[in-house]
């Protein structure tokens, strides 16, 4: 195995067991992620990306989830074979996370300086002055200004910009920060505020070699910070690529239609409708065997339904999975094509 | 052009209760002093950050809220002087579709129902017209009518909205307020969206103003648009002068920031504005965006810049302009 390599999922199925059926989340998934790159999962809701990252460090309820199958290879040590203690070790030390919605993450009735000092504590054996003087240097390194007076103030008293500044501090507040789990970070912010973050996150990640797994739904996230990328659809990998190769060329029809639906997508200069994608993503409970795209495909062939495809290398780095092999623009056919959307 | 609405220095203040006994009651100055019209046919977008008084704005000029003072004019009457019941009347021509499409429908009315209320509350039509008008519709927004016996949980957040914009179109409104209408769906949900609103717009010619804190949104569907600051119109010009000559600083931030969905050249692109949005119950001296402004000036700490024409139809409130 490669050495560069922090983390794998191998195989990876998750499962969901309700009261209305199963809905099988993730299939089937592999993905890698090297020591010092960011690694996008990027999909609307519902693709299971949640499910991935939060299949890392074991944050799936069970019941009524299920990992059905699958290898979490972190370091050379299978995560999902660990028991309690050792998974809480890691969490926080070598895998932190960062999540949405800051203000529900973090705290209310303490002190952010606090708050941040106790990781320091837990993971050193440290004083709790001597923790938060160290707390201190993390805020700055993380851009708030007058840090040695913030460190009083609580949650509440931070706007929604500095709350994530704070909890990407507490992500790094361990020894060796190694991988950091990053769930919409941006989602709930002004678009300032993302700018800000994103290039913090994406500096931070260049001065302390610390590796990244980014989900979010905007291309537009992936675009400024990722390095690899991974498209999900319906629990599905569809195409995965270098950021690069994935913009330059989108080869997957899905990929195709979630930037065509980009308003900003630049061929909409003067124009005066997008091009959608027809219908809605399948129900989890009742999908089959084949490619979940395939009833808002434009390319959708009778063997879609049938299986789901293998993998097919565009290049070194980049592979996509479709049974489709034709020439790959979606641009004409689904044009307009949204009155359709019912007749599933 | 046909002027539909006219809003002059429009103010709505909101006064927060004041936690310490004595003290004066603090004061968010929600709209602050806004004028600008709306003509016929037209989609005015509004775009700002979270707390730039946008959706507030909104639902004043539909009498949701109160006004503290200034006129909104439409069609030459003030809406605030309106009785009752030509209140009620005009409603019928003045609609509004919101954010959320789970919270903004009854989840214990089916959608037939849902779709019915608005004709029953204004007393139009028998039960058949109504019946007949839920289908047109329904089939307008892309939704079988077949589902109208279904309730609102059982369609996905595209569907749900469409039922939203249905209960928009069931009066036969000529004025639409959209309310961030697409921004809790998908992409490729909200591309269907915004494509069903313009086809809307293209058939019946309504006027919308709409609403929404995505740039690329707003610069995709509107014709004219406002960009609000700590509520006030910092820039307003036709989207085409905008996209190409925007002068405003924080403007030009708002396109700085969004982010460009190709990773080329990422690596030097220019940083962003550092800095929060301020407080709107403390707005800084002088023009509220000189704290984060990287052009700020002496003058910029002093005293609020007027909205200024600089060229015909686009209007910018900086001293860079003076």
């Amino acid at each position: 195995m490669n050495k560069d390599i922090l983390l794998s999922m191998e195989d990876i199925s998750v499962s969901f067991y309700t009261h209305r059926g199963i809905v099988k989340a993730v299939r089937n998934l592999n993905l890698q992620i090297k020591k010092g790159d960011t690694l996008a999962l990027v999909g609307e809701s519902g693709c299971g990306k949640s499910v991935t990252a939060h299949t890392i460090n074991q944050l799936i309820p069970m019941p009524p989830g299920k990992i059905e199958s699958g290898k979490v290879i972190f370091e050379g040590r299978d995560l999902l074979e660990l028991d309690d203690k050792e998974i809480a070790a890691l969490r926080g030390d070598r895998i932190s996370m960062i999540f949405q919605e800051p203000m529900t993450s973090l705290n209310p009735v303490f002190r952010i300086g606090d708050q941040i000092a106790d990781v320091f504590m837990a993971h050193y054996n440290i004083k709790k002055e001597e923790a938060l003087e160290k707390t201190i240097k993390l805020l700055e390194m993380v851009k708030i200004p007058a840090p040695e007076r913030r460190i009083k103030d609580y949650p509440h008293q931070l706007s929604g910009g500095m709350r994530q500044r704070a909890m990407i501090a507490m992500a790094l507040a361990s020894p060796e920060p190694g991988l950091l789990i990053a769930d919409e970070p941006t989602t709930a912010l002004d678009v300032t505020i993302q700018a800000q973050i994103l290039r913090l996150i994406y500096e931070l990640k260049q001065d302390i070699n610390m590796s990244v797994l980014l989900i979010t739904h905007d291309m537009g996230v992936v675009a400024e910070t990722a390095d690899r990328v991974i498209v999900m659809y319906a629990g599905r990998k569809m195409e995965e690529a270098d950021v690069y190769s994935l913009f330059e060329n989108p080869s997957h029809p899905y990929t195709q239609g979630l930037l065509n639906s980009l308003p900003s997508n630049e061929k909409y200069a003067g124009a005066n409708r997008l091009e959608a994608i027809k219908g809605t993503i399948p129900d989890l409970l009742t999908i089959g065997n084949g490619c979940p795209f395939e009833n808002r495909c434009p390319h959708a062939m009778p063997i879609c339904r049938e299986s789901f495809p293998e993998e097919t290398k565009l290049d070194d780095d980049h592979s996509v999975w479709c049974h489709y092999t034709g020439e790959k623009d979606v641009s004409q056919s689904s044009k307009g094509d949204i009155a359709d959307q019912e007749k599933e | 052009m046909e002027k539909l609405l006219e809003v002059r220095n429009l103010k709505t203040y909101f006064t927060l209760k004041s936690d310490k006994l004595g003290s004066k009651p603090e004061v968010v100055k929600a709209v602050n002093d806004l004028s600008f019209e709306v003509n016929k046919g037209e989609i005015l977008g509004i775009v700002g950050e979270s707390g730039c008084g946008k959706s507030t704005l909104g639902k004043t000029i539909l009498k949701l809220n109160h006004k503290s003072g200034g006129e909104i004019l439409y069609k030459d009457s003030e809406i605030f002087d309106l009785d009752d019941k030509d209140l009620k009347d005009l409603r019928k021509k003045m609609q509004m579709v919101f954010q959320d499409p789970f919270s903004s429908l009854n989840p214990r009315k089916k959608v037939g129902a849902l779709l019915a209320q608005p004709m029953k509350i204004h007393g139009m039509g028998s039960k058949e017209e109504i019946e007949a008008k839920i289908d047109k519709i329904m089939e307008e927004v892309g939704i079988n009518p077949v589902y109208k016996g279904r309730f609102p949980h059982q369609f996905s957040g595209g569907q749900r909205q469409r039922i939203g914009i249905a209960r928009a179109l069931m009066l036969d409104p000529e004025f639409i307020i959209c309310d961030e209408a697409v921004s809790a769906l998908d992409v490729s949900i909200q591309a269907q969206v915004l494509n069903l609103l313009l086809d809307l717009h293209d058939k019946y010619k309504f006027t919308y103003i709409f609403i929404a804190h995505d740039l690329a949104v707003v610069e995709f569907i509107s014709t004219r648009i406002l960009v609000m600051y700590l509520g006030k119109i910092v820039e307003s010009a036709d989207k085409n002068e905008l996209v190409k000559d925007h002068l405003h600083p924080y403007t030009k931030a708002l396109f700085d920031a969004f982010p460009a969905t190709d990773p080329k050249g990422r690596e030097k692109r220019e940083p962003v504005i550092m800095g929060d949005v301020p407080s709107p119950i403390n707005p800084p001296s002088g023009c509220y965006f000189h704290p984060r402004c990287p052009r700020a000036m002496d003058k910029c700490k002093l005293e609020y810049p007027p909205l200024k024409e600089v060229s015909p139809g686009h209007k910018v409130a900086c001293w860079l302009y003076e």
